[in-house]
């Protein structure tokens, strides 16, 4: 858990500030960069660097559980690295909607998650690697620059939770320097990401300007801005609207994200944790009606998600609950209209070319 | 006026940008030879959408006029003269307006000829006799459907009247931005390679094998005179705009359809009769540029390039002799640029308009006049007379 309680009460100071000026629709709420500034850095150290701290730390038992398990091959050491892969899987979806700064060096965010993957590029690559058996490749200077599909969580997760893996791994030495490559390149990338925001990154969110990467301060709220509307659509139209295709009969599980350790649905509550908490963070910057519908959003949205199983396979087979699935979809492309309007109701915008350009 | 740093500029790059631009003063004027016109299409925060004409007087901008659109437009096209505007649809769109550039007054409104529709670009040959635009003969899902518009242009007194008389091939899909070569012979145009429909909207029909193309093309037959492809690697990189500077030296910058992590070059040069020349940016810099350019423009030298990328929400600047890359600005939602003074002018979806002076790598922010229309979205490219 995060730690919120000096979070939020930064945050309530500056909405007693800005509640104290009159304000009309249309117009920014935030106006000085100081305040959007107040907003950046308690984000970046209550929500951003936490969040990335925690993904180095799951990718920290991830590596020894990979080690652990290759030294003994026991069904138990298995459970205990899937356990390691779904605790870093669910630390990177607490972050997965971040795509600006440090996660965008050197392709750390497809390194991490090449994800959808539709042409089932992964699963040929991976095969390739194997009928190889080149060591070589696997070596920590040579892996990195490997494709995107036999790196990162989904590439452990293919090979984790294979029907029969426990004797492929008996049977494949090279499995295991794969496994133990890929957990090590998780870690490496945890790492770097989590240092660069402390190192780099954080200075500049408080003075954003010098150097050159932003304009000023709103300027880099609304890449915040613009990852928890992006992070809200991701949900919308790729974790749920291709799984659940047109009718009960259509769905498609495979359409899903981690639909192999079915933990499709914890990934999305994960998620929306976080951007609830990113909402929050810039509540100021919105109309007190607005942030009280989008936050009444989240909270049916999370009430939804509690009658559902973890597991979007188990619901997806159940008719009764594909249709709370549905609802669930509705509810989300919902939210994300009710922060579109009060986006409108002030006069922040997230983009016009560069969200349909020609 | 607030200044940007920039970052590794290559010195002899820096002195030879000085030299380059010492020698070359023009810019845009405008027709009273005083102050400058601009014309882009725009946006409203009410989802309407606009012809907008303005200038910039003592560091303000000031409106000069501006007419609602049936929908969304894409570029504005001058007449050699200056006196005549031309503002495009936005592909799938079909509509165009023909405007005199002074006073704002619209001439002319065209639909599309049945069974086609714009991509947003047209050009005006020198003699003004005739105005070109690229075209989808999109009921044709199979072969070459790009098409070039030819438009015969009738001069009734104070005014224009274009007539539809002919078409040519753009011997490829998707056909975007056009311009004439400076022997006013010969029309270059970027075929995207993306083969869309009015009914799917802008849905991209054939990702796996689009093959864009720059081609050359006899503005009088038709006749195919040069076709151009990037490496097959690159079949996913759409051509999409061009520029052309007084040498004859085409700049292109496309948009890559592929997967987001691989290095594609987003902009290179061409001279006719010899190959390709790809420009890349430094690994950090390329990586963040989306796989997407929004327009590419010359400064008033030749020298230099600017292209826009609003999805990295950058400008980068680039040295279009040697291909180097030279430096990169933050500019949110920036994409139209035009050549002005010792740089450029770029105007923003977020509303701003300001200037990059090349020398100085600063940035002026103009106040705005009174009548300036504000909360307006700027549309892709931006145009000075």
């Amino acid at each position: 858990m995060l730690p919120m309680n000096k979070y939020i009460l930064k945050i309530t100071k500056l909405i007693l500030i800005l509640i104290a000026s009159p304000l009309v629709h249309g117009q920014n709420l935030i106006t000085r960069d100081e305040d959007w500034t107040a907003i950046n850095i308690a984000v970046t150290d209550e929500l951003i660097i936490p969040a990335y701290q925690n993904m180095e730390s799951k990718s920290v038992e991830l590596l020894s559980s990979a080690e652990r398990f290759c030294s003994d091959l026991s069904d138990l050491n298995l459970d205990n690295l899937k356990n390691g892969y779904q605790a870093s899987m669910l630390a990177w979806q607490g972050i997965q909607h971040i795509q600006f700064g440090p996660i965008t060096y050197f392709n750390w965010n497809y390194r991490m998650q090449y994800w959808p993957d539709e042409r089932g590029a992964s699963g040929r690559q991976l095969d390739a690697l194997l009928a190889s058996q080149d060591e070589a490749i696997l070596s920590s200077s040579a892996f990195p620059r490997q494709s995107v599909g036999v790196q990162g969580l989904p590439a452990l997760e293919r090979v984790l939770y294979d029907d029969n893996a426990i004797n492929e791994f008996r049977s494949e030495p090279y499995l295991c320097l794969l496994t133990e490559t890929i957990a090590s390149n998780i870690n490496e990338i945890s790492a770097g990401v989590t240092q660069r925001w402390q190192d780099e990154f954080r200075a500049l969110v408080l003075d954003p300007v010098t150097g050159g990467l932003y304009e000023d301060a709103e300027d880099l709220s609304i890449d915040f801005l613009k990852a928890l509307q992006e992070g809200i659509a991701k949900i919308r139209d790729l974790k749920l609207a291709p799984a659940l295709g047109e009718s009960f009969d259509s769905a498609r599980i495979r359409s899903a994200e981690s639909w192999r350790s079915e933990s499709s649905l914890a990934n999305i509550k994960n998620n929306l944790d976080s951007l609830a908490l990113l909402f929050s963070a810039y509540s100021p910057a919105f109309h007190e009606e607005d942030a009280a519908v989008i936050n009444q959003g989240f909270g049916d949205i999370m009430e939804a998600l509690s009658s559902l199983p973890a597991s979007l396979e188990l619901a997806l087979i159940n008719e009764m609950q594909y249709v709370q699935l549905q609802a669930l979809h509705a509810q989300i492309d919902a939210l994300h209209e009710s922060l579109e309007t009060a986006l409108k109701n002030t006069d922040l915008y997230l983009g016009f070319n560069s969200l349909d350009g020609d | 006026m607030s200044s940007s740093s920039i970052q590794n500029i290559p010195r002899r790059s820096f002195l030879s940008l000085t030299v380059a631009l010492a020698l070359n003063s023009s810019f845009a004027l405008g027709k009273d030879g005083v102050n400058p016109v601009f014309l882009s299409a725009a946006t409203n925060s009410d989802n309407t959408h606009w012809l907008k004409a303005f200038t910039i007087k003592n560091n303000q901008l000031a409106e000069l006029y501006s007419h609602q659109l049936q929908a969304r437009a894409h570029a504005v096209a001058l007449s050699s003269n200056t006196d005549f505007f031309a503002v495009i649809a936005r592909r799938p769109g079909r509509f165009m307006l023909i405007g005199d550039t002074v006073s704002g007054k619209i001439l002319q409104e065209i639909e599309a000829t049945e069974g086609r529709h714009f991509y947003g670009h047209g050009v005006f040959a020198n003699d003004d006799e005739f105005f070109y635009t690229t075209e989808s003969d999109y009921e044709d899902m199979q072969g070459d459907s790009g098409r070039i518009g030819v438009w015969k242009i009738h001069k009734p007194l104070n005014g224009i009247v274009l007539e539809r008389v002919n078409e040519f091939p753009t011997y490829g899909v998707g056909p975007h931005e056009l311009l004439m070569m400076p022997d006013q012979q010969t029309l270059v145009v970027a075929n995207g390679g993306i083969r869309t429909h009015p009914d799917s909207e802008r849905e991209i029909l054939n990702v796996d094998s689009m093959q864009p193309s720059l081609v050359y093309i006899n503005r009088f037959t038709g006749e195919l005179l040069e076709q151009k492809r990037l490496p097959a690697e690159f079949h996913q990189a759409s051509i999409r705009h061009l520029d052309i500077n007084v040498q004859g030296q085409v700049a292109m910058s496309m948009q890559f359809e592929g997967e987001p992590f691989l290095g594609v070059p987003l902009l290179a040069t061409h001279q006719r009769g010899e190959a390709i020349l790809q420009m890349l940016a430094p690994e950090q810099v390329q990586s963040k540029l989306a796989q997407y350019v929004g327009s590419i423009r010359y400064d008033t030298s030749g020298h230099f390039l600017v292209a826009s990328c609003p999805r990295a929400n950058v400008l980068t600047f680039w040295d279009a002799q040697s291909g180097e890359f030279l430096n990169q600005v933050r500019a949110r939602d920036a994409c139209g640029v035009c050549a002005y003074k010792d740089g450029f002018l770029y105007s923003a979806g977020t509303g701003q308009i300001r200037y990059y002076d090349l020398t100085h790598q600063a940035i002026t922010n103009f106040t705005l006049g009174e009548d300036f229309t504000t909360g307006l979205f700027w549309d892709n490219h931006l145009t000075a007379v």
